[in-house]
This record gives C-alpha cells, structure tokens and sequence, in this order.
C-alpha cells in the first residue's frame, strides 16, 4: 500500500493551490472554485486517516459525507450571491465590488 | 519500499490531480477552469478508490462533477459576460498570494514529513461495509441529528438561494 | 489463461459489443421509423447493400469516415476537439457494469448502479462543451435546454431507482437481478414507468427532444460537427440508447434471467438483450408516433407530475414493505401482493387528482372566455 503521508502530501498540495487561487484571482466564480479545492484536501485528509487510523472506517467518510453537504449548500448559496452581485454592479471582479468604499 | 502496480498508479493520479489544480487557478478563460475544476474532482475520486472507498468516489463524482459543477456552468450561462476571460490582479497580489500559498505548502509538508506516519492501513479493505455506514448515520447513538440537520440546512439553503437569485 | 490475457479480452469484448449492436440497431430503428411513417426506409432501390440493406450503416459509417472534419473559426479548439471523444467514452463506461449473466460482468463494483447514475453527468458535460466551444447560437440553446432537462430528470430517475435498491438491500446490479424472483415491473408498476420517463428524457429521444429539436435548432449543441466528430455523437447517442434500455431491462425486467438460464449460462446475454431489445424497440415507437413537448411542458411535468409521483412513491413503498415483511411475508414473491395494491391504490389518486386538476383547468378556460365574450 501507499504510505499514509503521499496522501497528505496531495492534499497539502491542493490546499496550497486553493489558497492561492483564493488570494490570486479576482473573479468570483474563481474564488468559489478554489474554495471547493480547499474542502477537497479537507476531505482527502479525512478520508484517509480513516482509512488508516480508524478501526471501524466510518466516523471519517461520514465527516466527509457533511463537508459534501457544506460544500453543496456552500456553491449554491454562492453562486445566487454571484448573480444578484451580477444584477446590481454588472461585474464579479471582487476588487470592484466596492460601493460601500465610495 | 518496492514500486508495484498501486505506487504506480497513485504517483500517476497525483501529478495529474495537482497539475490540474495548477492549471485550473492559472486558467484565464473561466469555462476552461470548470473543466478543468473537473479533472481536479475525477483525479480525486481515482484517489479515493485507491484508498479502497468506491463509495466515497462515487459521492465525490455525484456532488462534485454532477451537481457542483453543473451548477457552476448553469450560474455563468444564464448571466452572460462572466465567461469572458478574467484581467488578472496587480502582480504585487500574485506574488502574496503565491508566497502565501508556498509557505503555507512548505509547512505543512514539513509538519507531514515529521510525522511516522503508517505505512499500511490498520484493517484490509472491506467492500461490503456500506450497511455498517448507513447504521452509523442514522442511529441514536451515531450521527442521526446531525444528518436530519444537514437535511434542514439544505432546505434552508435551497430557499436562501431562490430568495437571494430571484429577479426583482 | 493468464490474468491479463483475460482482462484484455474482456476489454475487447465490452468496447466491440456495443459498436456491434449498434450497427444493427441503427438499421432497426431507420426500418421501424419508416414503416410507421408509410416509407420504405433503408433498401435496395439505389445501390446494392445487402439484403435488405442490412448494410447500409455500415455503408453510412464508412461515408462518413471520409468527410472532412470542419472545425469553426473562433471556436474553442481543444475543447471542441475534446467533447466527442468524451461523450463517446461516457457512452461506453456504462456498458463496464452491466450483468450479462450470473459470472458475465466486466466488474462487479458494491456501488454498482450508483456507478451507473454518477456516470451521466459526464455525457451532460461533453454536451456542454460541444455546445460552448462550437460559438453557435443554435449549439448553445441546445445546450441549455439539454442541461436543463438532464439534471432535472436526474431527480425521479434517481428516486425511482432507489425503490428496488430498497427491496434488494445492496447497490450491485448482480445482487439486484438476483433479487428479483418476480420482474422488478410487475412488483414496481409506476417507479419502473417513472424511471422510464426520466431515462427517456435522459437520452433525449421524443417526447423529449428538446436538446437537439431539428426543426427549431438545427441539431442542439452537435450543429457545428461534421465527418467522424459528428459520426461519434450520432453513435454515442445510439450506444445511450441501448444502454439506457439493457440497464432498465437489467433493473425492471429480470436483467439476464430467464428459462433454462441456470442450465445454459451462455443463455443469460441472450435473454438480457432480447429484454433490452424490447425497450429499445418501445423508444423508437416513441420517436416514431410522439409529437415535441415544449421545454416549459417537460420541466413542468418533471417538477410537478414525477418528482412528487416517485417520492410518494418511495414512502409507500417503504412503509407497506415493513408492514408485509411485519406480517411474515419474507420473500418478494410474498410481498409482491401487498406492493402491487399498494401501486395500484397511488395510481388511483393519482389519475383522480390529475382528472380533479385537468377539470379545474378546464373550468377556469371557460370563465375566462365567458369574460371575453362579455366584453
């Protein structure tokens, strides 16, 4: 079998790369996506350790099975915000979002 | 440690994942980082059944490629002009967010590699052990209130997002 | 015989068998539409193509092959290179899982029909490709009625088929077919007519034909396809067909069980294709006597008629099989009484509300043209 760590390393790696596409891009639609990298590295973890670590390799995947429930109500409450920001500003650069500055 | 078939296959599924993940947040063209977004889920879910977990593949492949994503592309279709490809920010930004974004890789490979982790999983995979997860969700003394919970936030959710993308 | 030898000749086997049987039933289909609309269909008069015309897809294919293949200017291009190679490879994954008979099975996953759902968003996806990178306003309308439609029906396929996973206990097709000492459809009347409506709607043949409606959009989201790039949807659609048939055959119909199935194992694929021939044959009376629904009709029905129809559904279901297994009914054939009357009394209501509804409709057209006339 694989060791555990290249697993987390992976995971690591896409947690980076989420991160990064949050700070880095302007687009919204960009953000949404790279937030879904970040909970896919969550649930590697989770579901690895489980498979490792955990005697009766339930308790992981059903954490797991919650963060898919976060991550769909997360998207679609997203994107409605998406197109009601769409609606009122006609854009979804973030840093142009910025009524309340002016 | 010997390279056989899994080894193979994982180093293979990984590089692919993480070079796609790569390309996804360098991509200019928003339609090219849903598919690619895409790629990122299906590496993932390869990664998954290698771990022995089809079922989790399979949830990652319904939630993600089918429900996710569909609704990703539905959202920038019925709002046109999101498509088109996005300016990128000051280089200042980018470079923050890169530096960031490494330090944060870097620790936690460090912490990673302190760790003696195990090398083989504590139990043999067994296929047949979806009832034991179904029983687990839904008894007393499992995760059943959390599960009714997460059904409610959904609803919630559901209606969150009609009110909130409804036109005015 | 070597492991792998084997692995590579089962391969072979699932990739050639639906290019095989879709030669043949292009060819049916094109005679049975035919015949339903007073034509010949394909024939001998022009040039010579076997007796009758059995080759003529071939002849088709082959035509085909030598087109050029256009790729629009401003078109996305990898992308729009991309779609037809994954709408064709989506086709085939299905056919991976499919029991052909007891120990015929490309593999045997425990997730089994799950496989099967999560495996269509990715034909939906190669639509949304073609239909973004082609920059046709027709390709793109077809995609939108298309995504619209697919993950709309995904919601009462997807409830329907979790009733006979319910009465089995396991998600793997080979245990579903087990399970079904009675046929799933004479147990299961109205969710096997639910899962056929959505599969229908799935792969997009009439009444649903919303996604590439030719008399409206030239041909949906392939518009901008020709030569072999066309030649690939135009058989993936096919290979969907069947394949949505020998998966509803394998789900409501027995799948590969049979007469004699158990003496002759070879008998089991035969049985299991005769089944999904069946249905296949049924889609194609459809798309030969069915007129188009409206986009706005289709999700109307989906949305108000079958999600609510198979939700109800899978608690009564739920509810009178506990009640019979409560009883001492423990096999299916024990219970199937006791779930029939329970379909039979659902689709009772169900015609009554529908007729209560139809007249109230009905009613208020009156009034309003009554109001009409007075004014």
């Amino acid at each position: 079998m694989v060791p555990l760590a290249w697993y987390l390393l992976v995971a690591a790696a896409l947690f980076a790369i989420g991160l990064y596409g949050i700070l880095a891009r302007r687009n919204l639609v960009m953000i949404l996506m790279s937030l879904e990298l970040l909970l896919n590295a969550v649930n590697i973890n989770l579901i690895a350790f489980s498979r490792y670590l955990e005697e009766g390799q339930t308790i992981g995947r059903i954490f797991a099975l919650f963060v898919y429930v976060i991550a769909a109500a997360e998207t679609a409450l997203g994107l409605a915000i998406m197109i009601a920001v769409w609606r009122t500003h006609q854009t979804v650069a973030v840093d142009e979002i910025d009524a309340l500055k002016d | 440690m010997s390279f056989g078939f899994e080894q193979i296959a994982f180093l293979l599924t990984a590089v692919l994942t993480v070079a796609a993940a790569l390309a996804m947040v360098f991509s200019r063209q928003v339609f090219h980082a849903i598919l690619l977004m895409i790629a990122v889920f299906a590496g993932v879910a390869t990664l998954y059944v290698l771990l022995g977990v089809s079922f989790m593949a399979g949830m990652q492949l319904f939630i993600y490629v089918g429900g996710v994503s569909v609704l990703a592309v539905i959202a920038i279709m019925v709002t046109r002009g999101f498509m088109g490809s996005d300016r990128p920010r000051p280089a200042r930004t980018t470079y923050g967010a890169a530096i960031v974004a490494g330090s944060v890789f870097l620790g936690l490979a460090w912490l990673i590699l302190r760790v003696p982790w195990p090398t083989a999983p504590l139990v043999a995979a067994s296929e047949n052990d979806l009832a034991l997860l179904g029983q687990v969700l839904v008894s007393r003394s499992g995760f059943v209130v959390p599960f009714e919970l997460s059904s409610l936030l959904l609803f919630v959710v559901l209606l969150g997002a009609l009110y909130i993308a409804r036109e005015r | 015989m070597p492991t792998y030898l084997r692995y590579a000749l089962t391969s072979l086997i699932l990739l050639a068998t639906p290019f095989v049987s879709v030669l043949i039933l292009i060819w049916v289909a094109r005679k049975v539409i035919a015949r339903m609309q007073d034509r010949l269909g394909p024939n001998n008069s022009g040039t010579w193509a076997g007796p009758y015309a059995l080759f003529q897809t071939l002849a088709d294919a082959i035509k085909i092959l030598t087109k050029e293949l256009i790729i629009p200017d401003g078109a996305d291009r990898w992308v729009f290179l991309a779609a037809p190679i994954v709408v064709l490879g989506a086709a085939l994954l299905v056919w991976l899982v499919i029991p052909f008979g007891p120990t015929l099975q490309g593999m045997d996953p425990d997730i089994g029909i799950f496989y099967v759902v999560v495996i269509t968003p990715f034909a939906l996806f190669a639509m949304i490709m073609a239909g973004w990178s082609s920059r046709n306003k027709y390709a793109a309308l077809g995609t939108f009625r298309a995504v619209a439609q697919i993950i709309s029906y995904e919601i009462p396929q997807f409830l329907s088929l979790l009733i006979p996973i319910m009465l089995t206990g396991s998600l793997s097709l080979q245990n579903l077919v087990l399970a079904q000492q009675l046929p799933f459809v004479l147990v299961l009347p109205i969710p096997a007519l639910i899962y056929f409506l959505a599969m229908t709607a799935e792969v997009g043949r009439l009444p649903f034909e919303q996604a590439e409606a030719d008399a409206e959009i030239v041909a949906g989201y392939f518009t901008e396809y020709s030569g072999m790039m066309f030649g690939s949807f135009y058989l993936a659609e096919f290979i969907n067909n069947f394949s949505v048939s020998l998966v509803f055959a394998t789900l409501f119909l027995g799948g590969w069980r049979g007469p004699w199935v158990m003496e002759i194992p070879a008998l089991g694929p035969v049985w299991l294709f005769l089944k999904g021939f069946m249905v296949f044959l049924v889609l194609m009376l459809f798309w030969g006597a069915m007129p188009r629904l409206r986009i706005d009709q289709i999700l109307n029905i989906n949305w108000k008629f079958l999600t609510p129809l198979a939700l109800v559904m899978l608690i009564v279901v739920a509810w009178v099989n506990r009640l019979a297994f409560d009883q001492g009914a423990t096999t299916l054939v024990a219970r199937a009484p006791w779930l029939l009357g329970a379909n039979l009394v659902v689709g009772l209501a169900t015609v009554g509300l529908l007729r209560l509804s139809s007249r109230r409709a009905q009613h208020r057209r009156d009034a309003q043209s009554l109001e009409l006339l007075h004014e």
